[in-house]
């Protein structure tokens, strides 16, 4: 049964789309709350198995989406190549950024990482082939292979294509020797230290990975909303993104998919005058996650599940 | 030049006073608290309320600070001594952010996100004074933010309270022996940092326009003022944001194209040199 | 005055005082020998109220104190005077010393105030000077001072010559002695010193593994072979660390 399980969620997902065809507004938030899924794993991966704290993850959004849009858009370099180049400078800002900031520990990664994040989207805004305040309008939609992804169901393939690859990235990444090194480090850096675990090397493999995904959503975020405002990728989403991988589950591959779906369709099925509340909703579920659901709100799945199996292997 | 000086210090003592507010939560309580400057954002909106309801400014400031207080206290009583005993030090900060979610979605529900006009203190031209350009509002402020210090500095070294809050930010359980009410102490100094973000926010509120993320660039730099001032002392505090602001304007005004990201590159570059402030830890082992 | 039945302690699933009976009277000064993790320190974290027995009582002057926050013990009278003398060194002597008397009224703290000056004069040059810069003998009187000026019926006493030269220890504990008898108050003294401790002391408890072995007058202590053996290091042998 276990088995089957991935296969028949992932035939569901495959027609959930051909389902809704006739709603392909509810495709589209489909469609955003599996970038979301993309970047918060990365998050997933730096704060849930890194236990290090990210407060400009957004900005790793913004330089792939800015770095694909651009490509395209001015030098009409093929998709393929623009995301490639998205994802890779998203990398190597991580790198970049990562390689000094994972020296400060707490408080003070929080507070070098907001104004990091900061600072690129200022960066971006000034440059002039950005849009500035105005921002990137007409984005041409993912081609790959002669195939344009002009509609929000054909694009709903193409990321969930990317939300595929970031779960089974994320997977083998805690099931990895550098994974494994990670968890022992979160749980007792000086324990890990002592059995001779270079740690710093690990939490920047992290920090690059959590670049690379946010890249990759940004990408997709770009092409399929076709337009990029550094406005959006501020500390608002950063914390959003926090929340979102916080609510879901830490150290879970789901939890953070259901998070951002919760947080997409709340926020969108609110209805108008009554989104300002989502926030408040999600500050309060927040709250109510840190101080009863450490592991988050998969954490009630996980145990619905474990009633199930225990039911049936009683049966 | 002086004029430089005297706006740096006007917008610097704005910073300072959330600084004040970071640095009290955070030596006492261990909190990093980023809803310092939502705080001040929500109060703000409170002002500005009772001032379309033609409330007289001095006793809407007077009435902000008290709900600050009063909010501040609540706040600990109600939430962070709970959350205190079942979470880490990182959990304290995602309940912070939380709460800056909270604040920030109230307000746009009661207020809307359309940017308002906040009424200035003061209204009228600049002064002169030996060719100085002293613009009133920023004269107002500036002498408020002063009298506040002052007030604060006198409560922290002059009572018993404020004394006590001082030592449990050096050594919690040598206060806990003596019997000092640590949970009153908590109240106290929640309730202090937040009349001061109700103060900031009324001051930063003319100078920006009001919209519920107005005092997110405020915490930014209030933060690095604390940075600059070592993160556990009030006094650094003080001296970082006052820093701070008069570097800023030098800075907008002789390259300014780099007055944005200017404070934000200069805090990376303190933290990176020196991960604990300026002169933060060291300073309080050596003395 | 102080009376403790039948005290058991535990961090966890593992128990660190097995059923403890002690009592000190006024004006009497009470050591508690022991080695390392015997659980010297437990006892005392225990009576101030930082630990919370699983069983036992711990009285003052019969009023139970040991469901006590400490806020409340120290207003009882009893006084803690920690391992390691834990002052503030970035407040002055000044202010130390205020908090030691944090319940106080301002006229009470302005005669304790006095009282402490007059019983450690290097106190009173130092008043402004922030803490962390005495020296230690120095910084172990203002820790004394600090909490003599919560009135105390009752002071206990955590390693107080940890770290300081002889003289200076001796200097401090005849000082200790001296305000027992005069002032009326009980002294419980925990010390890995325990050729000093017995002189001082009137009483002494041996404490070995979370139980008290040994008790008695502190003459016979010191004459006992075993307490010569295991903690006087021989008759003849200095024990000072």
């Amino acid at each position: 049964m276990k088995k089957f399980t991935p296969i028949l969620l992932l035939v569901l997902a495959l027609l959930i789309p051909v389902i809704f065809r006739q709603k392909p507004s509810l495709v589209y938030y489909l469609n955003l709350s599996m970038i979301y899924a993309i970047s918060a794993q990365g998050l997933n991966l730096l704060m849930g198995i890194g236990g290090q704290i990210s407060l400009g993850h957004a900005a790793f959004m913004a330089i792939g989406g800015y770095t694909s849009a651009v490509l395209v858009m001015v030098l009409h370099v093929p998709f393929i190549v623009a995301l490639i180049a998205g994802v890779g400078l998203s990398c190597l800002f991580g790198l970049i950024i990562g390689f000094p900031a994972l020296r400060l520990k707490g408080f003070y990664l929080a507070i070098a990482t907001l104004a990091m994040g900061t600072v690129v989207t200022d960066i971006i805004k000034r440059i002039a082939i950005t849009g500035g305040d105005y921002g990137l309008r007409n984005i041409p939609a993912p081609r790959l292979f002669g195939f344009t992804f002009g509609s929000s169901l054909s694009q709903f393939y193409l990321i969930l294509a990317g939300l595929l690859l970031a779960i089974v990235v994320t997977r083998n990444f805690i099931r990895s020797k550098s994974g494994i090194a990670l968890q022992a480090m979160r749980d007792s850096e000086t324990g890990a230290q002592a059995v001779g675990i270079n740690t710093s090397n690990y939490k920047l493999l992290a920090f690059i990975l959590a670049s690379a995904f946010a890249g990759l959503a940004g990408v997709l975020y770009g092409h399929s909303v076709s337009y990029l405002n550094t406005t959006n990728f501020g500390l608002d989403l950063s914390i959003n993104l926090l929340a979102i991988t916080i609510i879901g589950g830490m150290g879970t591959v789901w939890g953070v998919v259901l998070g951002s779906f919760l947080w997409v369709f709340v926020r969108n099925l609110m209805g108008s005058g009554l989104e300002m509340l989502t926030g408040v909703l999600f500050g309060v579920i927040l709250l109510l996650v840190v101080l009863f659901l450490p592991r988050g709100l998969s954490e009630i799945g996980f145990r619905i599940a474990g009633r199930f199996k225990g039911k049936n292997e009683s049966s | 030049m002086w004029t430089l000086i005297f706006r740096g210090l006007a917008t610097g003592s704005i910073y300072s006073l959330t600084a004040m507010g970071i640095v009290l939560v955070l030596s006492t309580t261990n909190v990093m608290n980023f809803a310092q400057g939502d705080m001040g954002m929500f109060l703000a909106f409170i002002a500005f309320a009772l001032l379309m309801r033609h409330v007289s400014y001095p006793i809407a400031i007077i009435a902000v600070v008290l709900i600050g207080l009063l909010l501040g206290a609540l706040l600990e009583r109600g939430l962070m001594s709970k959350v205190r005993k079942t979470t880490s030090h990182l959990g304290m900060l995602i309940v912070t952010l939380a709460l800056t979610m909270i604040l920030e979605g109230l307000a746009g529900y009661f207020f809307g996100t359309t940017p308002l006009l906040f009424p200035p203190l003061v209204q009228g031209a600049p002064l002169q004074f030996l060719g100085i350009i002293l613009d009133r509002q920023d004269l107002v402020s500036l002498a408020i933010a002063g009298v506040v210090v002052l007030i604060l500095f006198i409560v922290l070294y002059r009572t018993k309270i404020g004394i006590a809050s001082r030592s449990l930010a050096e050594d919690e359980y040598a206060a806990r022996l003596l019997g000092i009410p640590i949970k009153n102490i908590y109240i106290f100094i929640w309730a202090a940092s937040f009349g001061l973000a109700g103060l900031a926010g009324i001051m930063v509120a003319p100078k920006l326009s009001l919209e519920p993320s107005f005092m997110i660039v405020i915490q930014l730099k209030a933060f690095i003022a604390a940075v600059l001032g070592g993160m556990n002392s009030v006094v650094g505090a003080v001296v970082g944001g006052l820093l701070l602001g008069v570097l800023e304007n030098f800075v907008a005004y002789y390259i300014p194209q780099i007055k944005d990201s200017f404070s934000l590159i200069l805090v990376v570059a303190v933290l990176l040199v020196l991960p604990e402030g300026i002169f933060g830890k060291r300073a309080a082992r050596r003395a | 005055m102080l009376k403790i039945e039948e005290l058991h302690v535990s961090y966890g699933i593992i128990e660190a005082l097995h059923g403890i009976s002690i009592e000190v009277e006024t004006s009497e000064i009470v050591s508690i020998l022991g080695s390392n993790g015997a659980g010297k320190t437990t006892l005392l974290k225990t009576i101030s109220g930082i630990l919370k027995p699983t069983t036992g009582v711990i009285t003052v002057d019969g009023v139970v104190i040991n469901s006590m926050e400490t806020s409340n013990v120290v207003k009882r009278g009893v006084v803690h005077v920690p391992e390691g003398r834990h002052i503030f060194p970035n407040l002055t002597v000044q202010d130390n010393l205020i908090l030691g008397g944090y319940f106080g009224s301002a006229a009470q703290n302005n005669e304790n105030m006095m009282f402490v000056l007059n019983t450690f004069p290097v106190l009173r040059q130092r008043l402004h000077q922030k803490a962390g810069m005495l020296s230690g003998g120095e910084q172990q009187m203002l820790a004394l001072g600090r909490g003599l000026m919560g009135n105390p019926k009752m002071l206990l006493l955590d390693e107080p010559s940890l770290g300081l030269a002889p003289i200076v220890t001796s200097e401090i504990f005849s000082i200790v002695r001296k305000l027992a008898k005069e002032h009326a108050f009980g002294v419980l003294l925990v010390e890995q010193n325990a050729r000093k401790a017995l002189e001082i002391s009137d009483r002494g408890y041996v404490l070995v593994n979370g139980t008290i072995e040994l008790s008695g007058r502190s003459e016979e202590l010191r004459e006992n072979p075993e307490v010569q053996k295991l903690y006087l290091g021989g008759k003849n042998v200095d024990s000072h660390i």
